[in-house]
C-alpha cells in the first residue's frame, strides 16, 4: 500500500477518534455511489464532508463509509476524475444515502484542446458515451465490433467475416455521396487514420477488370482495426455537426472520440490480468444443390457431368472450405497507479484468431503506456501505442478470374469431390474455365496484412494566471500516427489457376506508409465568480494537421519455383498511389453557464484552409451553438430534466486529387513512356461539402437514476455535395467534379435505460437504444445518376433527386410501349429502424449480461444468389432457381432481398469470486472467471451468408451488395480475470 | 512554455500571414503543363500516349477484337460469372446502350484518345521552333492525324449508321454535332490525306519512338505506307474501288510466289513490362464458333491451313445451351501483338476494288494467290460476277479471323448479316452499337 494512502488512512482514523471524542452525537453515513446510466461503481472517487478535511474514497463495489459526520443538515462533495462533481445534501439524521454520477467524457481527458471546458459536451449533443467496461466484454477483435447497436445512431456493420475488422460506421444516415464515408477518429486528442488500403489481390481476381476499375473489392480492412480494444476507457459519438464542427471540414461523418486508460495520481498500483480461450465455428452457410439423377446433373453441367457424376454422392463444399478449427486466445495485463504527482498506466494484449477458411486469421500484438506527471502550474502528460496486427483473409468477393472461393462454388457440382487426397495433392475442378478447386487455393495460397503502428501524443497545460475568478491556462497536444502496411500475397504456380494468363504464379507485395501529424494548440480563459451563478470559459486555439499516405504495389508473376521473393518473377509490374493533405485551422469558443449551471450556452467557429480545396487561400467558417437547461423545481422523483437545443455547420473534404485536370503518364508501350488524359476532369476550384445541423433533445433521469432518457431529433442538410457531372463521352472525358445539390437527413435517437429490478442482491439493468434515419435528395443539379451496383439489370443505386440517397433502383416490368423496363425504385438499404437491447442482470457476484441488435427493413442486392442461380447449382434451384432466373431477365427485385435480422451480437455469464475466496487462491484481490459467445445467434430471412455485407467495402451509398464473401462466423470464450 | 508550444504558436503567428496549405498533385501531371509549357520530351510522351490509347479497349476478353468476334460469330465468350456476353451480346433483341461494357462501349476510350489528339496538336501549335524544329511538328501531325484517322475507324465501325461525334472544340464542355457515317468516312479520309502532307515534310525520322509494331514503318516514309493502307480500306468500306487500288499502290503491298510475305504490316504490341498492356484475348472462356471449323474447306483430307493454324481442340464446354470445344491459337501468348492492318488484307483489299471494277482475272489472282499461301487450298477457276464476292467474304473470314471484327463488318457492309449462323432460335443478329446512353443523355 502506498505511504499516502496509508497515511491518509491513519489520519482519517485519529480523526473519527478525536471527533468520537469531540461529539457524542456526530454519526457514521453509509453510501453507494455509481454511475447514473450504467449503475456501475464509481470506485476512487472522493466523498467529502463539505467545509472540512473528511473525507473518504469509494471502494472497487461503489460503497463507501464515512466516519465522524457532524449532526444536523450537511452538504457532501462527491468528486470523481470521470464524473466530475456532484454535491448532494444530507438531512439532519440521514446515516444511508445513494448518489448517482454521470459520465463526464471531456473531463477524462487531461489536455482537453478541442473539447469545451466547463459545459458537459455529452449531454449537451446528444452524444453517447461506451465505457471501456461495455466495449470489452465479449472479446471483440476490433473496437467498431464492439460499438455495434450500442449507440444510437450509430450504423455499425462489418463487411463481410473475415477476421481482422473491415467494419464501416455510419452515423446518422449517410452524409456524402462521392466524399469521404467514414467518421473521423480521434485517440487521446490525436486525429488518427482509418484509411482502408486494398491488398492487391485484384491483380488475381481481375475484380478492376469490368466496370468497377478501382481496387474497392480486395475485402480491405479500415485501419482504426489496429486500436486495441482493452485499451480504451471510454468511446464518445458525436455524431452530428453540431457536436463536432470543431473538426471542421472532417467533421460531417462524425467524430468519434477514443479515450485511453490513464492512471490517477495518488492511487495504488493496480494489476489486471485476463487470459481468454476461445474458439470460431461458422455461423451460417449457403446449402448447394444435390443432384440425383444423371439427368439433373447434365442439365446443369453439360455432357462433362456424365464422367464425374456418382449417385448418391453429395460433398459438402462450403463445409469443407470452412472447416478450420484452432483455439483462439488473448492474454492482455493492464497496469495503473499513481506515486505523487505522477501517475501512469500501461498495458499489453496478445491476441490470436484463426478464421474458419484454412490459413485465415488474426493476430495482434499490442503494447501501450501514458505517464501523466504535474510540476504544480504545468501539467504535462505523454502517450504511446505500438501495435502489431496480421490478418490473412484469403481471397473472397467479387472476380472475373474464376478465383473467389464463393465465385467458383457456385459453378462447381456437389457430386465432385474436391477433397485434398491422400498424396497431398487437390483434383482439378473441371467445371469452371480456371479450373480452380477453392481448398486448393485455401490450402496453398498465402497473404497477410501486416501492420506495424506507432500512436503517440504528448500533452501539457500550463497554468499562466490563476487568481481569485480569473484563470488563464495554455494547452497543446502534438500527436503523431504512423504505420506501415504491408501486404503479402502468394499464389503460387501449383494453384489450378494460375497459368491461367500464362504466368504461372503471383507474388504481390503491396506497402503503404501512412504518417499523421497533428499539432493542436489552445489558450483558455475561464471566469468563475463567487457565488456559482455565472461562470464563463473562452478558448482560443489552433490545430495544424498533415497527413501523408503513399502505397506502393509490386506484382511479380511467372515466378521461379514458386519464390515469393519479387525478384523471382519474370513479369514485374509496379504501381505508386501518393496523398498528402495539410490543414490549419483557428477556432474560438465561448461557454457561459447561468444559474448555478441550470443553464448553458456553448458558442464556436472554426476557420479552416486546406490543400484538398480549389482555393487554398480561402478560410472556410464552421459556426456553432448549443444550450442546455436544467429544470429546476422538479418532483423529488425526477432528478433531472433537461432539453437541449444545438446548431452546427461541418464539412468534408474533397478528395485528395479532385481539384486538378491531370495527364497520366503512367502507361506504357514497349518501354516507351506516354502522356494521356484521366477521362474525369477535376475542378480546380472545388469546395468542402457543407453539413448544417439541428438538433434538439431531451434528458431526463428519475428514480434514484432507475429511470434514465435520452431523446434526440435532428436533421442535418449537405450542400455543395461533391459531385461528378456526366459529360457526353464523345468530349473525352466522361465527367467533371463540381460542388452542388443538397441532401437531408432527418432522424429520431431514443437511449432508454430501465433497472426493473432492483432488490437486495439482485439487479436488472436494461438498456435500450433506438434510431431511424431518413434521408432525401432534396436537389440534384445533374440528371439522376447511377452510383455502384452491377446494372439495372441486377439492381443499382440511384441517386435521383427527390429520392432516398440509399434507394435501390432496378429492372421492373415491361414499360408502357411493351419493351424491356421500367426502371423503379425496389429496395432501400435505410433501415426502417434498428434497436439495440443490453440486459444485465447480476446476483451478488453472478452475473448474465446479453446485447442483442434488431435492424428492421433494409435491403441487400445477393448476387452470390444469382451466380448460384446461373450455375444451376442453388440448393433450391429445382424447385424456384429457373423461375428466379426468369423472372430476373425482367424483374430486378428477384435478387434484391430484405436484410433484417436480429442478431444476439454477445452474451456472457461470469462471476466475481467473493474476496474470501480469492484470498485463499492466491495473492489477488479479486477474481473473475466468465463464459461468452459473440454472435451467438442471427435470425434474419435473408437468404445470402450474412446480412451484414458489402462487396466494395465502406462506402458511402452502395453498400449491401453480397458477391461472394467471406462466411461468417461466431465464437465463444472462457475468460478469467485477476487483479493484484 | 514547452516545444511543442513555441512550434504550434509559430504555426498560429504564421498561418493568417499566408503559409496557406498547398500540395500539389503527387501522381500526375497537370494537364496545363502540356497546354501551356510544353517541353519537347511532353510532346513525344503525348505522342506515345495515342498508341496506348489505341490500343487501350482492343485486348481485353470484353474488348473489341473478343466483343466483334462474338457479334460476327467468329467467338464464344464462356466467362461464367458473366453470363452477358451471351445474353447481351448473342441473345437480345438489340444491344443495350445503357449497359457501358457490352452495348454501350467502345465509345469512351476513341475518343479519349481523340482528345489526346487534340491536346497534343495545341501543345505542338505552343512549342517554340527553337526546342521543336519544323520537321518534328510535321512529324508529330501527321502520326497524330494518322492515329485519329484510325480511332475514327473504329468508332464509326461499331456504331455504322447510328454515326458519330467529329470532334471539333478545343474546349471539352462544347458538345460537337453527331455526323453521319458517310461524313465520318470522308473525315477520315480527309485526315489520312492531311497527314500525308505533314508526313512528306517530316524528314527521316519521328522525333518520338514508335512501338515494335511498327517495326518498318516506324520512320515518316514508311509510316505513309501504312497511313495509305488504312485509305485503302476505308476506301473499301466506302466503295470507292479506284481509289483503293491508288491507295494500295502507295502502301506497303507486296508479295511474290517465292516471299508472299502475308504478315508484313502494323501491329498493336503488348508486353510484360510494369506499366505496359497484357493481350488479354488469351483468356480460357474464349473459344471459337463451331462454324469456322463447319465451314472450312478441304484440300484433299487437309483442312483450310489457316484454321489448322489458327483453331486448336480445347476441353469442351457447354455454357447456356451452346457448346464448344475450340480455341483459338493466335493470341496464345500474353504478349502476343494484333493486327492493325497487314499485307493479306490489302491483297485483299486489291481483289475487292478489282471485282468491284468487274476486274475479274486480277481479283482472281489476288484470291487464288490468297488460297495458296495462306489457306493451303487449291485455286479456283477465274471469279465471276455471281461468285466473287462469296469467294472473297471467305477468304477475308479465314485470312483475317479474329483481327477486329472484319466477319461481322464485312457480311454488314455486303448485306448478308442474316447469313450470319443463328445457335438458338432465340439469338438475334445485331447490326451496330448504339451510341451509350451516356452520350445521348449528356445531349438532352
Amino acid at each position: 500500500m502506498p505511504a499516502k494512502r496509508l497515511l491518509s488512512l491513519v489520519f482519517l482514523g485519529l480523526l473519527v477518534i478525536i471527533s468520537n471524542v469531540a461529539s457524542a452525537q456526530e454519526r457514521v453515513v453509509n453510501g453507494t455511489v455509481k454511475d447514473a446510466q450504467t449503475s456501475e461503481a464509481v470506485a476512487g472517487a472522493i466523498v467529502t464532508v463539505k467545509g472540512t478535511t473528511n473525507s473518504t474514497f469509494v471502494n472497487a463495489d461503489g460503497t463507501f463509509t464515512l466516519a465522524a459526520v457532524p449532526p444536523g443538515t450537511v452538504v457532501l462533495e462527491i468528486e470523481s476524475p470521470g464524473h466530475g462533481r456532484r454535491e448532494v445534501t444530507l438531512a439532519p439524521d440521514q446515516t444511508e444515502v445513494a448518489i448517482t454520477m454521470t459520465l463526464q467524457v471531456s473531463e477524462v481527458i487531461t489536455i482537453q484542446t478541442r473539447a469545451p471546458q466547463i459545459v458537459r459536451t455529452n449531454l449537451q449533443n446528444g452524444a453517447s458515451v461506451v465505457r471501456g467496461e461495455d466495449v470489452n466484454r465479449v472479446a471483440p477483435q476490433t473496437i467498431e465490433t464492439a460499438l455495434s447497436g450500442k449507440v444510437a445512431g450509430a450504423n455499425i456493420q462489418q463487411n463481410s467475416g473475415a477476421p481482422g475488422g473491415g467494419i464501416q460506421m455510419r452515423l446518422r444516415g449517410v452524409s456524402t455521396i462521392t466524399g469521404q464515408a467514414d467518421p473521423l477518429f480521434v485517440i487521446d486528442g490525436v486525429i488518427i487514420s482509418n484509411v482502408a488500403i486494398p491488398n492487391g489481390v485484384s491483380v488475381v481476381t481481375l475484380s478492376t477488370r469490368g466496370s468497377n476499375t478501382t481496387a474497392t473489392q480486395d475485402n480491405q480492412v479500415n485501419r482504426v482495426a489496429d486500436l486495441n480494444p482493452e485499451d480504451i476507457a471510454s468511446v464518445e459519438v458525436l455524431k452530428g455537426a453540431s457536436a463536432s464542427a470543431l473538426y471542421g471540414s472532417k467533421a460531417s461523418n462524425g467524430v468519434v472520440i477514443i479515450t485511453t486508460k490513464r492512471g490517477r495520481g495518488g492511487q495504488r498500483t493496480s494489476v489486471s490480468v485476463t487470459q481468454r480461450i476461445g474458439t470460431y465455428q461458422p455461423s451460417n452457410k449457403l446449402g448447394m444443390r444435390r443432384f440425383d439423377t444423371v439427368e439433373d446433373a447434365v442439365g446443369a453441367f453439360g455432357e462433362q457431368a456424365r464422367m464425374f457424376f456418382q449417385p448418391g454422392a453429395f460433398f459438402d463444399h462450403e463445409e469443407q472450405l470452412a472447416s478450420n478449427r484452432g483455439v483462439a486466445t488473448e492474454t492482455s495485463a493492464n497496469l495503473t497507479g499513481g506515486l505523487g504527482e505522477t501517475s501512469y498506466n500501461g498495458s499489453f494484449t496478445i491476441r490470436n484468431d484463426p478464421g474458419i477458411i484454412e490459413n485465415t486469421g488474426y493476430e495482434k500484438q499490442a503494447g501501450r503506456l501514458t505517464i501523466d506527471h504535474s510540476f504544480g502550474r504545468l501539467r504535462v502528460g505523454g502517450s504511446a501505442h505500438v501495435i502489431h496486427t496480421v490478418a490473412s483473409r484469403s481471397v473472397t468477393n467479387n472476380d472475373n478470374a474464376g478465383v473467389s472461393h464463393y465465385m467458383v462454388l457456385p459453378f462447381t457440382p456437389t457430386f465432385l469431390d474436391l477433397s485434398r487426397r491422400p498424396d497431398g495433392t487437390f483434383p482439378r475442378n473441371p467445371f469452371i474455365g480456371s479450373e480452380a478447386n477453392p481448398l486448393q487455393t485455401a490450402s496453398l495460397m498465402a497473404d497477410s496484412e501486416d501492420v506495424w503502428r506507432v500512436i503517440a501524443s504528448a500533452n501539457a497545460d500550463l497554468m499562466l494566471y490563476d487568481e481569485g475568478a480569473n484563470e488563464l491556462k495554455i494547452a497543446g497536444t502534438f500527436g503523431l500516427d504512423r504505420f506501415q502496411q504491408k501486404s503479402d500475397l502468394l499464389f503460387p504456380p501449383e494453384l489450378f489457376f494460375e497459368p491461367a494468363d500464362g504466368l504461372a504464379g503471383t507474388s504481390v507485395d503491396a506497402n503503404a506508409a501512412v504518417r499523421n501529424l497533428n499539432v493542436d494548440t489552445a489558450l483558455v480563459y475561464s471566469y468563475k465568480p463567487e457565488g456559482g451563478a455565472f461562470k464563463s470559459a473562452t478558448t482560443l486555439g489552433y490545430q495544424y494537421e498533415d497527413r501523408d499516405l503513399d502505397t506502393v504495389y509490386v506484382t511479380s508473376r511467372n515466378l521461379s519455383g514458386g519464390q515469393s521473393n519479387l525478384d523471382y518473377g519474370t513479369v514485374i509490374n509496379v504501381s505508386e498511389i501518393r496523398q498528402r493533405v495539410k490543414d490549419q485551422g483557428a477556432y474560438l469558443q465561448e461557454e457561459v453557464l447561468l444559474f448555478d449551471d441550470a443553464l448553458s450556452f456553448l458558442g464556436a467557429v472554426r476557420l479552416e484552409q486546406s490543400s484538398t480545396f480549389g482555393d487554398t487561400d480561402t478560410f472556410y467558417a464552421y459556426p456553432k451553438i448549443a444550450a442546455t437547461y436544467s429544470v429546476p423545481g422538479l418532483p423529488k422523483v425526477i432528478e433531472l430534466l433537461r432539453p437541449r437545443a444545438a446548431y452546427g455547420e461541418a464539412g468534408n473534404q474533397p478528395r485528395f486529387g479532385q481539384k486538378f485536370i491531370p495527364l497520366t503518364g503512367t502507361g506504357n508501350i514497349d518501354g516507351n513512356p506516354a502522356l494521356e488524359i484521366t477521362g474525369v476532369a477535376g475542378d480546380p476550384n472545388v469546395k468542402p461539402e457543407r453539413q448544417r445541423e439541428i438538433e434538439l433533445g431531451l434528458d431526463a433521469i428519475a428514480m434514484d437514476g432507475r429511470g434514465v432518457l435520452e431523446l434526440t431529433v435532428y436533421q442535418k442538410t449537405i450542400t455543395e455535395l461533391l459531385l461528378q457531372r456526366a459529360l457526353a463521352p464523345s468530349t473525352g472525358f466522361v465527367g467533371e467534379i463540381f460542388n452542388g445539390g443538397e441532401l437531408r437527413n432527418r432522424g429520431i435517437e431514443v437511449m432508454l435505460q430501465l433497472i426493473p429490478v432492483q432488490v437486495a442482491d439482485f439487479e436488472w439493468v436494461a438498456r435500450t437504444t433506438f434510431s431511424l434515419n431518413r434521408s432525401k435528395i432534396v436537389d440534384l443539379p445533374v440528371p439522376a445518376f447511377l452510383t455502384g451496383g452491377f446494372g439495372t439489370g441486377l439492381g443499382a443505386f440511384r441517386i435521383e433527386e427527390g429520392a432516398s440517397a440509399t434507394q435501390i433502383v432496378g429492372n421492373n416490368g415491361l414499360d408502357e410501349n411493351g419493351v424491356c423496363c421500367k426502371v423503379e425504385k425496389i429496395g432501400d438499404t435505410e433501415p426502417t429502424f434498428r434497436m439495440g437491447f443490453q440486459h444485465t442482470f447480476s446476483w451478488k457476484g453472478l452475473g448474465l449480461s446479453l446485447f442483442a441488435e434488431w435492424q428492421r427493413g433494409s435491403a441487400i442486392i445477393n448476387l452470390t444468389r444469382f451466380l448460384f442461380d446461373l450455375g444451376q447449382n442453388t440448393a433450391d434451384y429445382a424447385q424456384n432457381g429457373a423461375a428466379r432466373l426468369m423472372r430476373q431477365e425482367q424483374f430486378a427485385n428477384v435478387y434484391v432481398e430484405d436484410a433484417s435480422f436480429l442478431k444476439l451480437r454477445e452474451i456472457e455469464l461470469y462471476y466475481n469470486l467473493p474476496a474470501s475466496v480469492v484470498s485463499v487462491l492466491g495473492p489477488m484481490r479479486n477474481a473473475r472467471i466468465s463464459v461468452a459467445a459473440r454472435n451467438l445467434l442471427t435470425i434474419t430471412d435473408y437468404s445470402g451468408l450474412d446480412p451484414e455485407v458489402s462487396n466494395f467495402g465502406n462506402q458511402p451509398i452502395a453498400r449491401n451488395i453480397d458477391v461472394a464473401p467471406y462466411p461468417p462466423s461466431r465464437s465463444f470464450w472462457l475468460s478469467l480475470t485477476a487483479g493484484f | 512554455m514547452t516545444f511543442v508550444h513555441r512550434i504550434a504558436l509559430c504555426l498560429a503567428v504564421a498561418a493568417p500571414v499566408g503559409c496557406s496549405p498547398d500540395v500539389p498533385d503527387l501522381n500526375n501531371i497537370p494537364i496545363t503543363d502540356l497546354l501551356e509549357n510544353p517541353t519537347p520530351s511532353g510532346i513525344n510522351s503525348a505522342a506515345t500516349g495515342l498508341l496506348v490509347g489505341a490500343r487501350r479497349d482492343l485486348a481485353p476478353p470484353n474488348g473489341y477484337v473478343a466483343h466483334l468476334g462474338v457479334l460476327g460469330r467468329e467467338a464464344y465468350n464462356f466467362d461464367a460469372a458473366d453470363p452477358r456476353f451471351i445474353t447481351e451480346l448473342l441473345v437480345a433483341e438489340n444491344l443495350d446502350p445503357g449497359s457501358p461494357a457490352f452495348g454501350g462501349n467502345f465509345w469512351i476510350n476513341p475518343y479519349r484518345n481523340l482528345r489526346n489528339a487534340q491536346i497534343l496538336k495545341t501543345a505542338l501549335d505552343a512549342i517554340p521552333e527553337v526546342d521543336f524544329p519544323t520537321a518534328s511538328k510535321e512529324g508529330v501531325r501527321g502520326f497524330t492525324k494518322t492515329i485519329e484517322a484510325y480511332d475514327y475507324l473504329r468508332l464509326i465501325s461499331t456504331r455504322d449508321t447510328n454515326g458519330a461525334v467529329i470532334l471539333m472544340s478545343a474546349d471539352f464542355s462544347m458538345l460537337d454535332p453527331i455526323a453521319t457515317k458517310d461524313a465520318v468516312y470522308a473525315h477520315i479520309v480527309t485526315l489520312l490525306d492531311e497527314a500525308k502532307v505533314h508526313l512528306m515534310a517530316a524528314g527521316e525520322t519521328f522525333s518520338f519512338p514508335l512501338s515494335s509494331g511498327f517495326a518498318g514503318f516506324d520512320d515518316p516514309v514508311n509510316f505513309l505506307k501504312f497511313n495509305r493502307a488504312l485509305l485503302a480500306r476505308v476506301e473499301a468500306y466506302r466503295g470507292n474501288h479506284a481509289a483503293v487500288l491508288t491507295a494500295l499502290s502507295e502502301s506497303f503491298i507486296t508479295g511474290t510466289e517465292a516471299n508472299p510475305q502475308l504478315d508484313l504490316g502494323v501491329y498493336h504490341s503488348f508486353g510484360d513490362g510494369s506499366g505496359d498492356t497484357l493481350n488479354g484475348l488469351n483468356d480460357p472462356n474464349i473459344l471459337a464458333h463451331p462454324s469456322i471449323v463447319a465451314d472450312a474447306e478441304m484440300n484433299g483430307g487437309m483442312i483450310d491451313r489457316r484454321v489448322a493454324e489458327k483453331i486448336r481442340t480445347v476441353p469442351e464446354r457447354t455454357v447456356q445451351g451452346l457448346t464448344s470445344d475450340e480455341g483459338f491459337t493466335m493470341y496464345q501468348s500474353i504478349t502476343a501483338p494484333i493486327p492493325i492492318i497487314r499485307n493479306e488484307e490489302l491483297i485483299l483489299l486489291r481483289a475487292e476494288a478489282n471485282i468491284g471494277l468487274g476486274m475479274f482475272p486480277a481479283a482472281t489472282t489476288d484470291i487464288n494467290f490468297i488460297r495458296v499461301h495462306s489457306g493451303g487450298l487449291a485455286p479456283v477457276a477465274e471469279l465471276t460476277a455471281e461468285n466473287a464476292i462469296d469467294e472473297l467474304l471467305k477468304q477475308r473470314r479465314y485470312s483475317l479471323l479474329m483481327e477486329g471484327g472484319h466477319r461481322w463488318i464485312d457480311m454488314r457492309r455486303f448485306g448478308r448479316l442474316d447469313q450470319l449462323p443463328l445457335d438458338l432460335p432465340t439469338h438475334h443478329i445485331h447490326s451496330a452499337f448504339p451510341l451509350p446512353v451516356a452520350e445521348t443523355d449528356a445531349r438532352e
